[in-house]
């Protein structure tokens, strides 16, 4: 099997710079994203809470820079391989604040950090489990299917305005007694973002002819 | 401007350019777009992300009469379109008929090179590097001449949609080579000028079989779940 064809990932999806914006920890084997709001740039910072790297219990966040939108989404994930067929359980202890929209763990089957999947065109393919106010057990259950490529991607993310924590990751193979969580993730991110582009497309279609641009190539 | 566009695998993320990675120069309002599948996967991520120049020829620029190129610069895997183009944006044009010519000049193309013009925005060429379901319903109208290495006159003529609020125009290379453009020149034309039928030609189904194949052969292998990495955030 040759890999190297996995890069025509199929999401036409609309992102980031990740030129070194990054202000948090970034631990070894966790990916952080955002979302990008031209010309503004990133939505959303995540990494290690530096508070919690100085008190000796780790825990990972996502931040929203401002005031973000109910189509900005900012994570911190990993793509795990060889889970086709089964059922995961990913759980942690999650708190959060601030949040308008939606915070908490999520599971998303195939490639596709979890910032990006509400733009992605076959939907997000994702469930989510929220946290609450002061730390909680949270967890997430999802069934990848057998026939996929078995990659599941896990990690936490914050849709919108606020704040999340989450820390004592868990990954699990369970059993088919522990039922599958129902929410998906990231769907109503996912229909406010084609919101956004409809309207912005009726207002083109209203505006006048913009010419082309130095096509002198000056 | 120079933002990026990423599709993030997680074993070598392709990266799609908007702005100022390659070493040419950019004229002011067009942008660089590109995404290559390198034949050599060592290059990644870099040769990803400069698998393509694209910019003015930098010996036009002394001649004086500059010219639009796109040169492939590393050897690209078969079967996942690789494609660099230098383009622009436009919106109001519903219902109009728009011609967009130059003189074109091809050399060495293995692939497709040539004018574009079609309605979409930014994404369309992304739609097609990534043989987005139903693209081949949306492909630009496409000019292309004989790869000879002469300067040969190009056109491309379209009806743009009552409800097609952006469309895309440039130059772009499918594959290997090196095609330049110059001589610009973008009008709204009348009924009497024929649209062009031929499109920009890109192989879609060699790359959603080569994706399928691939997905459904890792489906297959033996691969034992991998635990997850560093829960501890060390």
């Amino acid at each position: 099997m040759d890999y190297r064809s996995l890069l025509t990932v199929p999401l036409a999806a609309l992102a980031l710079s990740a030129s070194g914006a990054d202000t948090l920890r970034q631990p070894t084997g966790w990916t952080a994203g955002a979302s990008f709001a031209w010309p503004g740039g990133k939505t959303h910072e995540a990494g290690v809470a530096p508070d919690t790297d100085s008190n000796g219990r780790p825990a990972l966040t996502v931040k929203a820079l401002g005031e973000r939108k109910a189509y900005e989404v900012g994570s911190v994930d990993q793509s795990v391989m060889g889970y086709g067929g089964k059922r995961v359980r990913f759980s942690a202890q999650v708190k959060m604040t601030g949040v308008d929209r939606w915070a908490g763990l999520a599971i998303g089957v195939g490639w596709g950090p979890l910032y990006m999947r509400p733009l992605a065109d076959e939907g997000t393919r994702a469930r989510g489990a929220q946290g609450c106010p002061e730390w909680c057990d949270v967890s997430v259950v999802a069934d990848i299917p057998a026939d996929s490529n078995g990659v599941v991607n896990v990690g936490l993310a914050l849709v919108g305005s606020g704040q999340v924590w989450a820390r004592g990751f868990k990954l699990e193979i369970v059993g088919n007694e522990v039922p599958v969580t129902e929410q998906s993730f990231g769907a109503e991110a996912a229909a406010a973002f084609k919101a956004m582009v409809a309207e912005n497309q009726a207002r083109l279609r209203k505006e006048p002819p913009r010419p082309p641009q130095n096509l002198s190539l000056q | 401007m120079n933002y990026r566009i990423l599709l993030l695998a997680p074993i070598a993320a392709a990266v799609l350019s908007v702005g100022a990675a390659s070493p040419m120069r950019m004229p002011n309002g067009w942008f660089g777009h590109q995404m290559t599948s390198a034949a050599d996967h060592t290059l990644m991520p870099r040769a990803a992300m400069e698998g393509f120049e694209i910019g003015i020829d930098p010996a036009s620029d002394a001649s004086g009469l500059p010219s639009l190129t796109v040169r492939s610069v590393v050897a690209q895997l078969p079967g996942p379109i690789s494609l660099g183009a230098a383009q622009q944006t436009l919106h109001g044009y519903c219902g109009k008929r728009l011609r967009f010519s130059a003189q074109l000049r091809a050399q060495d193309v293995r692939g497709w090179g040539g004018l574009f013009l079609g309605p979409g925005n930014v994404a369309l060429v992304s739609q097609i590097q990534v043989a987005r379901p139903g693209i081949e319903d949306h492909m630009p109208a496409g000019a292309t001449v004989p790869a000879d290495g002469g300067w040969h006159e190009a056109s491309v003529v379209v009806d743009v949609p009552a409800d097609a609020a952006e469309i895309t125009f440039g130059l772009a290379l499918v594959g290997q080579g090196q095609v330049w453009a110059r001589n610009l020149q973008f009008q709204v034309v009348g009924p009497e000028v024929a649209p062009t039928r031929e499109t920009l030609q890109a192989d879609l189904q060699s790359a959603r079989r080569i994706r399928a194949e691939a997905e459904a052969s890792m489906a297959k292998l033996p691969i034992p779940p991998m635990p997850l990495q560093n829960p501890s955030l060390d």
